[in-house]
């Protein structure tokens, strides 16, 4: 800071003042500018749990942003070294413990191919549906905590209106809200219980109604608009370089999703579309993840069709202690904040050498202070919301 | 003379006790509209209907610790809340409930308000400036550009009416309208009400305060009965934005039929909803968009408002 | 451009708003009503009993205790084959993360998980069960907090 203090200093001197030349020594004694430091988190209302940002202001201009994260670092991939690789299932929740299952199925497909199973067609249509509905529920809490943070607080309460009916399904269907410890190596836990798919569609049915409001609140607002267009802009040269994924680089115009460009589970069969606008800024984060929950919605009613009118086992036969052959391997999902992959080194014993877990969010935290750079304070609550982090997943 | 000493001192227990107890009960009303406005109930718990739930929050607010920082200063830091809320409260002095009820009449009592109100904003920067909390002097600094410039425009589309009627004076300005001035100034009723949103930090403008920015702004660090009085001023400035709406674009008391206060405060209600409903709808402005929209938008609009006033009353 | 200077935007979402201001609320009062779980629902963790013998189902294989990710299962067994039962079982609740694994892995079926969600406690010890408290009825688990 003290180059930059003293640049600005020299660029002051230069200038004169209206008094004309200045003596520099008397210069130097009396005007100082000095950077206002600000500590935002880990207790701060809108950094989404305990992130902890190091704003440097000038007024209320950002000059410099420092991002300090571990205030929730749990060791997963240490305590995943310790554990059976069915253990490892419930850990994997609690990495974006909003979008469990999600996480669940980026492991469960990483063991499956390390392990070379086969798993039931009907499994894998259970578990993407259960992916893009952790998909739905992961973006109303993002839009519900986006649009809070900016201001708009009855959005919050309808988006939950219908998580809630999402962690109703959830609940039905597997037995936990929140951590639904769903998804098992070489299949899924149970089938799905009865009157579950009529529950399922009749959601695929009042969903995008309700879409209509959160538009109504939102969409075309002009308070909306001004706070979130051409703020916290990144382009997509830059968003990649700095390793984002997920809405937050396809909001940049960069069409890149792990389903579309790597199918992987039977995505391959599904119709849907995948969204990206190139507004590069917080309102075309906004537009890619509103287009993505009707498409996930889509992809749920296509995998409820299908299971309607098949049936068959969950689950391939795969020996209770699961012992992988020596290897490694490395597989890669489109999780809802982004590209989450697992890396795992088997030493072919019962516990994983070594667990590597790839998480979005921690990639796309990266961007901030870069996207922040320039704007105000309230811009760095936009652009926190726009990336979507969860600190779960951040700090691991 | 005692008479009338008694009969005055009558009259401001009254008014008091009364603009309190409103304003206590405007919390639960906020909270209980906004509640059913995102499909919720709102407070339920204490008494039928959770109707003795300000009362609760008063007893928990008094009985709470008072904490200082170490940081602040205190002499300023224990004035501050006072200031706001003496200030809001002594504006419930000229405000015409009926015709013949009232604290006092002023002649100029349009003015009073007005000033009084910008007395009212320096508690605010006293708050946020002797907290010793970096929050809390960007709270308060907020504050201080936003209020001192929307009572600029709130003033200004004062003048459009207070020319129709001619005089500063509330009563006088509430007999000159026959048909409510909201008729003949549109613009500047508008430009009121997002004056006055600006005013009294509400949304879509409560940029001192931001909860999701500032922590709480310019109060982030009191607590207890300090918090309460900048609480009470808070909601005391809404009921006087929304009186003095109803007294100059709504012709006050007017009515048919019911009596003359019941009208004032089903007028008044109208706008306290208002600002309750916009509440519940809004995100929040940016900072330098706020001032924007002021300067840019506003004040031209006032000021065109005000020569179109004064031209169309020279040629009629 | 007349749509904006009207501020149609915004009174859309006034619209919204006002919309639901009349609408019933979605709230559940909690303590007063309560949601029933789903039965798949997995709650506390209730050890079984036979109901014509009144012998526990558990066999004390120990299987459960092997696969908890949070090692919160001890269990002791007795006898041989058939006649063998568990002397000890306990769960401690405190390090439980309601997986449903014991659940899942039970060959015989000696776990059932319970509707019951309200571990919040005041006494950590509460939440220790021994194998008399596992296999009561999961009703009498439920306490009220008055002072």
């Amino acid at each position: 800071m003290a180059v930059k203090e003293e640049q600005q200093f020299k660029e002051l001197m230069a200038k004169g003042t209206s008094l004309g030349k200045v003596d520099e020594d008397i210069m130097r004694e009396t005007i100082r500018t000095q950077d206002y430091w600000i500590n935002m988190g880990p207790q701060h209302p809108s950094t989404h749990g305990v992130l902890r940002l190091i704003l440097s202001l000038q007024g209320e201009r950002i000059v410099d942003t420092e991002v300090v994260i571990g205030y929730l670092h749990r060791g997963t991939e240490k305590l995943a070294e310790a554990r059976t690789y069915h253990q490892i299932i419930p850990l994997t929740d609690r990495l974006d413990y909003l979008a469990s299952p999600a996480m669940n199925f980026g492991y469960v497909l990483a063991v499956e191919k390390l392990m070379e199973i086969e798993v039931p067609e009907r499994a894998e249509y259970i578990r993407v549906m259960m992916a893009e509905l952790a998909r739905i529920s992961s973006h109303l809490l993002w839009l519900a905590t986006h649009a809070l943070d900016i201001g708009a607080m009855t959005v919050f309460l309808y988006c939950f209106r219908e998580r809630e009916m999402v962690l109703d399904l959830f609940e039905m269907a597997t037995g936990g809200r929140l951590i639904t410890s769903y998804y098992r190596i070489g299949g899924v836990a149970h089938d799905l219980p009865d009157g579950f798919l009529d529950k399922v569609k009749e959601f695929c049915e009042i969903f995008p109604k309700r879409v209509q409001d959160y538009d109504d609140l939102l969409y075309a607002n002009r308070i909306w608009l001004s706070r979130t267009v051409n703020v916290a802009k990144i382009s997509a040269e830059k968003g990649l370089a700095l390793g984002l994924s997920g809405p937050s680089i396809r909001g940049s115009g960069v069409n890149w999703d792990l389903r579309r460009a790597n199918p992987y589970s039977v995505y391959d069969k599904l119709d849907f579309e995948v969204a990206v606008f190139d507004g590069c800024d917080v309102y075309a984060r906004y537009l890619v993840r509103r287009k993505e929950m009707l498409e996930s919605c889509k992809i749920v009613k296509q995998c409820a069709e299908y299971l309607e009118k098949t049936s068959g086992p969950v689950m391939a036969k795969v020996p209770k202690v699961l012992k992988p052959p020596v290897g490694e391997v490395y597989m890669a999902t489109e999780a809802p904040k982004g590209e989450l992959a697992y890396y795992i080194v088997s030493d072919g014993s019962q516990r994983p050498y070594r667990l590597k877990i790839r998480t979005p969010s921690f990639a796309n935290l990266i961007a901030l202070p870069e996207m922040v750079k320039g704007h105000l304070v309230a811009d760095v609550i936009a652009a926190i919301g726009s990336i979507d982090i969860v600190l779960g997943e951040v700090d691991r | 003379m005692w008479h009338d000493l008694g009969l005055a001192l009558l009259r401001i227990v009254i008014v008091f006790a009364v603009a309190l107890f409103f304003v206590a009960y405007l919390t639960y009303l906020e909270r209980k509209i906004i509640g059913h406005m995102q499909v919720r109930m709102g407070p339920m718990r204490v008494g039928p209907h959770g109707l003795l739930q300000p009362i609760a929050d008063g007893l928990k607010l008094f009985f709470k610790e008072d904490i200082v920082p170490t940081e602040a200063y205190r002499l300023t830091f224990y004035f501050a809340p006072i200031l706001c809320l003496v200030c809001a409260l002594v504006l419930f002095a000229i405000i015409p409930v009926d015709k013949n009820f009232m604290i006092t009449r002023l002649n100029i009592g349009l003015l009073y308000v007005l000033s009084i109100a910008s007395v009212g904003v320096m508690g605010i920067i006293l708050a946020g400036w002797s907290s010793g909390s970096k929050y809390s002097l960007l709270g308060g600094l907020r504050s201080a550009a936003q209020m001192f410039s929307y009572e600029i425009f709130l003033g200004f589309s004062l003048i459009g009416p207070l020319m129709i009627a001619g005089s500063l004076d509330l009563v006088k300005i509430v007999e000159a309208q026959k048909v409510p001035l909201i008729v003949y100034q549109p613009v500047a009723f508008v430009i009121y009400l997002i004056a006055a949103l600006g005013e009294i930090n509400r949304v879509p403008f409560d940029l001192p305060e931001a909860e999701s920015e500032l922590v709480a702004g310019f109060h982030t660090e009191y607590s207890g009965m300090k918090f309460a009085y900048f609480f009470l001023a808070e909601y005391a400035n809404m009921l006087i934005v929304s009186a003095i709406a109803t007294i100059v674009f709504l012709a006050g008391w007017k009515g048919p039929v019911l009596p003359g206060w019941l009208w004032f405060l089903i007028k008044m209600s109208i706008f306290v909803f208002f600002f309750i409903w916009v509440r519940a709808t809004f995100p929040r402005y940016r900072y330098d968009q706020f001032m924007g929209i002021g300067w840019k938008i506003m004040l031209p609009l006032v000021l065109a408002n005000i020569v179109v006033t004064g031209i169309v009353m020279m040629l009629v | 451009m007349i749509a904006k200077a009207l501020m149609k935007d915004l009174l859309i979402g006034l619209r919204r708003t006002f919309y639901y201001c009349f609408t019933k609320p979605i709230t559940v009062q909690y303590p007063k009503e309560k949601l029933t779980p789903f039965p798949r629902f997995r709650g506390f963790i209730r050890l079984v009993k036979d109901e014509e013998t009144g012998r526990y189902k558990c066999i004390a294989c120990g299987q459960c205790a092997r696969v908890c990710p949070s090692q919160c299962i001890t269990v002791k067994g007795e006898g041989k084959g058939k006649e063998r039962q568990p002397v000890e079982f306990n769960i401690d609740f405190s390090r439980c993360i309601y997986c449903g694994f014991c659940v899942e892995i039970c060959p015989v079926g000696g776990l059932e998980n319970s509707s019951f969600y309200e571990g919040a406690t005041y006494d950590i010890d509460w939440l220790k069960f021994d194998i008399d408290k596992l296999s009561e009825d999961y009703k009498k688990w439920e306490r009220t907090f008055k002072k």
